[in-house]
């Protein structure tokens, strides 16, 4: 059990008096450490570092005590007998009520700017920090899982020496034995990328003290082909922002950046969603170009995607750099379609001059970043819509060099010290390096790490790394901008230590805590008076204006790029960081093993994605049978490292060419045991915490777990991100792949609707267009109360709505604003106060000859509808009535909503098992829909749409619910009480949605206390045997109210944000009361391509949809029907 | 003793009829030329005598599926439902289409004393006891579903309408909650209407029985009968008006368990023609149960003389006409699904046919459509292998169409995205298998300790029966007509009897 040094009244007391007179509270490190190493602290000179003095450290828990102390306070940790209740309450800690710290995520080199939202004590959510310059409220789906991560229960207890357990003070005086002849010593570091100036400071000390010294920084896939690329265009390495709502065409050469693996994806995707928000008809919008390999949730939303083999984007981008003047075009043969897009790309481009703007992926060798930047160049787009950042980096050698380089000289005996410091190149070194052989050779080995994962397993000295939520530290975010990484938390397990601290020991012996490192770094940045400063950052979660500064560029160098050598009908294999797992960082997040792949909607494994032309080739398929997948899998095998992986099938995947992802196949030791229940209870099946590592690895006992996925990092080719000429021999068949998703296509149903630009410009209601399913009943009106869409008289009826008149239909809570969706160009009637009468007569009114009003048919219950019962307008939630859009143009599918959901709301994770029986839990999904022109095109566009509970008006749900536990509130939403709930399941068939879901078994018994931890209090978990389903997080809704109501004002327009909405990074969705005018939703929903999901069911929900619009190039989309239909011609003569 | 007394069990083996007794009538209900005491001994004597060997076999195999139902239960409340198959989509997997089957089953029991007894055929009188027990059970199997299906059993008692502590009333729009009214009062009233119409029999047992005990308890539940006038008078007022009451139940019942899935909007279940469409079904359903029981009980226990071919043949005319009405309605909700322009409907129906559950609506068209209609033929409906074949066939389609109507309708309903597969687990197998045991458990318990066939009724509809039957010659009708002696009571002929004008009728 974790255990926690606790407040000692006696001792604070003791040592308050030796320093000073006020309080003193505990310090970060316990007392019998600090008094072991007490002659090591005073190696710090006065000013070296803050003393510990008791001022200071009343300074710091100002700020940060409380939460720490409450953290000591938990539930889950067993007192020691030292607890001291609160006698009085920490300052600002009200039970209850959750404290917000600003703090940074380090994420692959940078630091991404987020607020953690901390319970008493437990940090339980994450959001952006929209004050920080470049940051924004929404994240991408990692800094909303990155939260269980710690409290992850295979995390790493203690120190490990030679596979035994060891102490923190045995691994200090391991690294002082170090200082004995340290210029004779070859030491080596191998850490992660990171953008820390206290990290860098740690670097010169380690340097100070081994001459010897070799720093490698490594990622599996790391950005460095970007460095390098800017480093050949312009002779130093520089950081690349686009400035994407400004741009008018976008070219994306593999370049995914609306996903949330790119480093800087919050900017760059918010930009995008400037660039293609539409308010009305007049609006212009950007124009995105992808060209790419695998499908990606950019070429998702592209207005053009062309699906290309990896190996030939490089030429293709050559080719595109050609015709707009830049570069030699290399002689490759080109397809029509291909030929087609570059031309298309080529004049869209020079169009628009300094508002275009062309991105090379971070896979892309760095050539394409270079030439890229040569054609943003010539197009004048360097300061428009690219600005380029100077890090301050010298020149640099590639990265997997690097690596090849340590690795021979380990393999020499050259390297008598190894630290390798939150990486895991055990796992996902290519083996063609032969590291892991290269290690044994190694005399000391440490590993600094989470996880106990295979680098641990391998090396001497494992160390237990804490969390970012757990350490003091700091990092640059994409644009430079520093910040300070503060603690939530008391690290869960005392031997766990940040890669400063270790840095720091290493380098200097000395045992020092990581707030003084960092304090100590940032003394020197910081203006005087130093406290306030230090005080201000933590609590901005930024230092202003220190940002990189822009980099002014002479004439890019144009690289020279061939044609691929590769042969074109050799398999190509392209090596991805997986969308949920990265490279394994997220490998033991169950949220993350059981969010759907935004494109395959796959669980729970890694596949090998190829196209049904390449897999026909192969003889391989994937047949879809009972609701699932079930897949041949396929044995690949690349310079005698071969990975067995189901085969997925993917539409708009280039032909010879396999996708696969890292992340998959780890060998995780776990340090708890398996719990077996008796036969008739299945809860130990069920649990898929049981014993294990999620991911899959050892369990306690030693024996191998079936393992999640197979690993694909030793296949990759060191310094690549393809391979060509790998083997593939089918082995077996029948593998079962769990998705949420089993259905692709719409079938035609008007559930995503969507046009082109022009379309839209010349029926800006176009949603309509699409034919409800009941023609007779959709287009009785027509014609009728032209005009009267949007700014008709909103009759505000009784009670709230009534100062809100003039707002249209999205004035009020009225049933029949909405009733009228699918009737084009009806007025839909403002609304609210639909009693009978005013219904009836609204149908009279707008009756026309041709057809019937579904308003002529009052519903069975009308008199009794909630809304218009009195006990609810009496009630004062009836003051607020709630509504939502989801804008279809700009969501992305990056799959943040669904995270965040499942963080706020305590979604719990059932496994592949589960899932592949349908019973996954989220509230809130992603439906994918693949469109084509034509049945069987195998480069369909793809649409997605995120669904949750629609809060019907007339509720479907509530209606069959034989005991009430599903009703209306006031405020208009649909509410499920879970304590009343009977598990009939008859709401969940009646939803014609299908968002309910139900608990077939109890996931929260078998939670482990860790993962408890996690779980936001706010939100009640589920019992067994209960429906649940989208709240609109009521509980902040609540929250808000409340707050409102002490401070005895209304709620301001916008308060209220539901957990999605907050971590959408587009701003896709919009929530909001529609009963106060100044809300964005209202707004929102006077847009002309807002519709109602499924509203021909008259269920009239409070959520709508506003529809999608592609900006196509019309000229390429006729030169390829043209070409389409020629190639058919002769196969049809 | 008596008992040893050699009855004949089978027409072929009557003893050669008396001159003139009218043996041969084909119109006659009882065949054999029996006596009123050779039916109170060919009846009592099953509930008195030792059972036979296949009797304790059989209820051996029933008892321990019966046990496994219970254990199976006790598993799924103590893992969930998860251990079933149903899942997101199909929220209702076997558990409801086994409900609705075993309601289906539980009708014509009740049809057949009430409906019946009300239209007065009185060849109903052989079979109703049988199948008023049949329905019961069925109904008490059938209740287990809906108990047991919901996630949290143990507050089950939230669907009545109890006044308690929380002041929460159940939310009586909930087709569900019809159901819950609709089917236990359909239990209640059928279990009082098989009670009451087995007083006399019960009486009659009583009085024949030779152990203190069996005395006792028999006198308990035979409520002090004593066969007087007055008791025969309030007794038959008693059966007659629960008749009325059972009859709308029993179109009832069925009709509201059909808003379960009418009143939902999934396409495929929004659909009025399911009350009658469901009735239709539960009947034949229902008869083919009763076929299927009974060929074998009056072959057991040699009652082929009281539960004759005519009997069964009857009852194949309604299964084949209700297999029609029930085949049509198939075809109906094709042409509406195409005549509504619906594409959401549309789709659901030719899911259906050609869908990834085809298999299940061609095995329900099969069976419940076209194999019936082999009884079109006088000699298949007459013959005892065809019949019992059919029967059980009917049966499997019904249960398919249950299935059919739950699950094809709930796996792919409006957004594609969310479209699953429902499969069943070993424990929806089992549990199923295990309904089946306790239902033949409960049977074969009704078979060895309570009169199988209306003793009472039959011998009313015996030409014994006619208190003319020994004053004349001829075939024992009162009329000659064919009709037994129980008729209504028409104001003048009573009057005829009061004033001593015996001659009138002839």
């Amino acid at each position: 059990m974790i255990e926690l040094d606790v407040i000692d009244a006696e001792a604070a007391a003791h040592e308050g008096e030796e320093e000073s007179s006020g309080p003193t509270f505990w310090r970060h490190w316990p007392e019998s450490d600090a008094d072991e190493d007490g002659d090591d602290l005073m190696e710090f000179a006065p000013g070296d570092s803050e003393p510990p003095s008791g001022a200071s450290r009343r300074q710091f828990l100002q700020l940060m005590g409380a939460a720490m102390a409450m953290a000591g306070l938990a539930g889950c940790r067993r007192p020691e007998e030292k607890i001291l209740p609160y006698a009085r309450e920490p300052e600002t800690v009200t039970p209850g009520i959750a404290d917000h710290y600003a703090t940074g995520m380090p994420f692959r080199g940078v630091l991404r700017p987020v607020v953690a939202q901390s319970n008493e004590g437990r940090p339980t959510k994450i959001k952006g920090n929209s004050d920080h310059p470049a940051g924004q409220s929404g994240t991408s789906p990692y800094e909303q899982a990155s939260v269980l991560n710690l409290y992850d229960p295979d995390r790493s207890r203690s120190v490990r020496q030679e596979g035994r357990t060891a102490s923190w003070s045995d691994f200090v005086s391991f690294c002082r034995t170090l200082g004995n002849e340290a210029d004779q010593r070859q030491v080596a570091v191998l850490a992660e990328e990171t953008s820390s100036p206290t990290v860098q400071a740690m670097r010169q000390r380690m340097a100070d003290r081994f001459p010897n010294l070799q720093w490698v920084s490594y990622a599996p896939t790391g950005t460095d082909p970007r460095r390098l690329g800017t480093q050949q265009a312009f002779g130093r390495p520089l950081r690349p922002r686009y400035e994407l709502g400004a741009a008018e065409v976008i070219v994306s050469l593999d370049a995914n950046f609306l996903d949330g693996r790119a480093p800087d994806f919050g900017y760059h995707t918010q930009g995008f969603a400037e660039g293609r928000r539409l308010d009305d008809a007049e609006d212009t919008m950007s124009r995105l170009y992808t060209v790419e390999s695998r499908y990606s949730t950019t070429g998702g939303s592209s207005d053009h995607r062309l699906g290309m083999r990896a190996g030939r984007i490089p030429a293709l981008a050559a080719a595109l750099a050609a015709e707009l003047g830049v570069g030699e075009a290399p002689d490759v043969s080109w397809s029509e379609r291909e030929r087609l897009h570059v031309q298309e790309m080529a004049r869209d481009l020079r169009a628009a001059g300094e508002h275009g703007v062309v991105m090379a992926g971070e896979a892309q060798p760095p050539e394409v970043h270079a030439l890229a930047m040569a054609v943003n160049q010539t197009l004048g787009a360097l300061g428009t819509t690219v600005t380029l950042f100077d890090t301050g980096a010298a020149e640099i050698q590639p990265q997997d060099e690097a690596l090849a380089d340590l690795t021979a000289s380990m393999q020499a005996g050259e390297v008598d010290t190894l630290f390798m410091l939150g990486v895991n190149p055990v796992y996902d070194a290519p083996a063609e390096l032969g590291f892991e052989e290269a290690l044994s050779n190694v005399r000391d080995t440490v590993h600094l790490g989470r996880l106990r994962n295979e680098t641990a397993q391998a090396a001497r000295w494992h160390l237990p790394r804490t969390h970012y939520l757990e350490q003091w530290g700091d990092g640059r975010a994409y644009d430079g901008t520093p910040s300070i990484v503060q603690p939530l938390i008391r690290p869960l397990y005392d031997d766990a230590h940040s890669l400063i601290e270790v840095l720091n020991v290493a380098a200097t012996g000395v045992d020092a805590s990581g707030h003084d490192l960092v304090r100590e770094q940032w003394r020197a940045q910081l203006s005087e008076p130093f406290r306030e400063q230090w005080r201000q950052a933590l609590h901005d979660g930024y230092l202003d204006a220190s940002g990189y500064d822009v980099a002014s560029v002479g004439p890019a160098t144009v690289p020279s790029i061939d044609a691929p050598a590769s042969d074109p009908d050799e398999i190509e294999v392209v090596f991805r960081t997986d969308s949920k797992l990265l490279a394994g960082r997220f490998s033991n997040n169950p949220w993350m093993q059981e969010l759907p792949d935004p494109i395959t909607k796959i669980v729970w494994d890694n596949v090998a994605v190829m196209s049904r032309a390449t897999a026909d080739e192969l003889g391989v398929e994937v047949q879809r049978r009972e609701g699932n997948f079930y897949a041949d899998r396929v044995e690949l095998t690349l310079e005698g490292e071969s990975v067995e992986l189901p085969v997925w099938v993917q539409p708009g995947y280039p032909d010879g060419s396999i996708g696969v992802s890292m992340g998959y196949g780890r060998t995780i030791a776990s340090t708890r045991e398996s719990e077996s229940t008796p036969f008739w209870d299945t809860s130990d099946q069920t649990n898929i915490y049981n014993g294990s590592p999620v991911a899959g690895g050892v369990d306690a006992s030693g024996g191998s777990i079936d393992v999640v996925g197979g690993n694909v990092a030793p296949m990759r080719p060191n310094g690549g991100r393809v391979a060509t000429g790998a083997d593939v021999t089918p082995t077996d068949s029948g593998y079962l792949l769990a998705t949420t998703q089993e259905e692709g296509s719409m079938q035609g149903r008007p559930i995503v609707r969507w046009a082109t630009l022009d379309e839209f410009k010349e029926d800006p209601e176009f949603v309509n267009e699409s034919q409800p399913p009941v023609p007779e009943l959709g287009h009785g009106g027509d014609g009728h109360g032209e005009g009267e869409h949007g700014d008709a008289g909103g009759h505000g009826g009784d009670g709230a709505a009534q100062d809100v008149s003039g707002e249209g239909l999205e004035a009020g809570p009225g049933a029949d604003a909405h009733a009228a969706d699918d009737m084009p160009k009806q007025a839909a009637h403002g609304g609210d106060g639909a009693t009978g009468e005013d219904g009836g007569q609204h149908g009279g009114g707008d009756m026309g000859p041709a057809g019937e009003r579904q308003r002529e048919y009052p519903m069975m219950w009308e008199e009794d509808h909630p809304k218009d019962q009195e006990a609810m307008k009496n009630n004062p939630y009836y003051q607020n009535q709630w509504g939502m859009t989801v804008d279809l143009n700009t969501c992305t599918g990056c799959n943040a909503c669904v995270v965040a959901c499942t963080s706020e709301n305590n979604v719990q994770v059932v496994g592949k098992e589960e899932v592949s029986n349908g019973r996954h839990m989220y509230w809130i999904r992603n439906d994918r829909y693949y469109v084509s022109e034509e049945e069987g095109d195998d480069s369909p566009e793809m649409l997605t749409q995120p669904v949750m509970c629609q809060h019907c008006e007339n509720a479907p749900c509530e209606s069959v619910c034989p005991v009430a536990a599903t009703v209306h509130s006031p405020d208009g939403t649909n509410q499920m009480v879970y304590n009343r709930c009977i598990g009939t399941r008859y709401c969940q068939n009646n939803c014609p949605y299908k968002v309910r879901r139900f608990n077939f078994y109890d996931w929260t018994k078998t939670l482990p206390t860790e993962v408890q931890m996690a779980q936001n209090p706010d939100v009640t978990v589920r019992n067994r045997g209960v429906m649940e389903k989208c709240t609109w997080c009521v509980q902040r809704i609540r929250k808000h109210q409340q707050e409102a109501d002490n401070e005895d004002r209304d709620l301001r327009p916008n308060e209220v944000e539901t957990a999605c909405q907050e971590a959408c990074p587009t701003d896709a969705i919009t929530f909001g009361d529609l009963n106060n005018p100044e809300s964005d939703v209202v707004e929102e929903k006077k847009n002309p391509r807002r519709y109602e999901l499924l509203s021909y069911l008259n269920t009239k929900p409070r959520l709508s949809y506003l529809g999608r619009v592609r900006n196509t190039n019309s000229r390429l989309e006729e030169a390829l029907s043209n070409t389409e239909s020629e190639r058919e011609a002769p196969a049809e003569a | 003793m008596e008992t040893s007394k050699k009855l004949p069990t089978d027409p072929s083996e009557s003893p050669p009829s008396p001159a003139g007794d009218g043996a041969a009538d084909p119109d006659r209900l009882v065949k054999g030329n029996l006596s009123f005491h050779d039916i109170t001994e060919m009846v009592s004597r099953h509930a008195e005598k030792k059972a036979p060997l296949a009797w304790y076999v059989a209820f051996g195999v029933s008892l321990s599926g019966a046990l496994l139902l219970v254990g199976l239960l006790a598993y799924v409340v103590w893992n969930g439902i998860g251990v079933w198959g149903n899942n997101q989509p199909v929220g209702w997997g076997w558990p409801i289409v086994n409900f609705v089957f075993w309601v289906g089953i539980g009708h014509a029991g009740t049809l057949i004393s009430a409906i019946l007894y009300l239209f007065r055929q009185h060849w109903r009188t052989a079979i109703n006891r049988a199948a008023e027990a049949m329905t019961i059970f069925a109904v008490i199997c059938a209740l287990i579903w809906p108990t047991f299906h919901v996630g949290r059993v143990w507050a089950i008692y939230w669907t009545l309408p109890i006044p308690n502590q929380m002041a929460m009333w159940p939310q009586f729009k909930s087709p569900l909650l019809w159901d819950v009214f609709a089917v236990s009062s359909y239990f209640l009233v059928s279990l009082l209407f098989w009670y009451v119409g087995l007083v006399p029999d019960l009486a009659t047992l009583r009085d024949r029985a030779k152990n203190f005990w069996r005395q006792r308890i028999l006198a308990f539940f035979s409520l002090g009968w004593t066969g007087s006038n007055r008791h025969w008078r309030n007794y038959e007022k008693a059966y007659l008006l629960l008749a009325g009451l059972a009859t709308p139940l029993v179109l009832s019942v069925h009709s509201v368990v059909s808003f379960d899935f009418a009143v939902s909007v999934i396409p495929g279940w929004h659909t009025t023609i399911f009350p009658p469409y469901f009735v239709a079904g539960a009947i034949f359903s229902g008869f083919a149960m009763v076929v299927t029981l009974m060929v074998i009980t009056r072959e057991v226990y040699g009652l082929k003389n009281l539960i004759t071919i005519d009997h069964l043949e009857k009852m194949n005319i309604i299964i084949l006409v209700t297999g029609s009405i029930v085949g049509f309605a198939y075809i109906t909700e094709f042409f509406m699904a195409w005549y509504s322009g619906v594409e959401y409907e549309q789709y659901a129906f030719l899911n259906r046919a050609f869908g990834p559950y085809a298999w299940a609506y061609w095995i329900m068209m099969t069976c419940n459509l076209i194999t019936p209609q082999l009884f079109w033929s006088k000699r298949l409906r007459r013959s005892i292998p065809v019949m019992f074949a059919l029967s059980i066939v009917v049966n499997i389609g019904m249960w398919f169409e249950r299935f059919v109507i739950t699950i094809t309708s709930l796996h792919r309903d409006f957004l594609p995205s969310s479209w699953g597969y429902f499969t069943a687990t070993w424990v929806d197998i089992g549990t199923f298998v295990g309904s089946f045991g306790l239902f033949l458990t409960l049977f074969l318990l009704f078979l060895r300790f309570v009169p199988m066939v209306a003793m009472a009724e039959v011998k009313g509809v015996m030409p014994q029966a006619d208190p003319h039957y020994h004053e004349h010659e001829g075939n024992g009708h009162a009329e000659g007509d064919g009709e037994p002696y129980i008729k209504p009571a028409e104001p003048a002929l009573a009057e005829a009897y009061r004033s001593n004008d015996a001659e009138a009728p002839d």
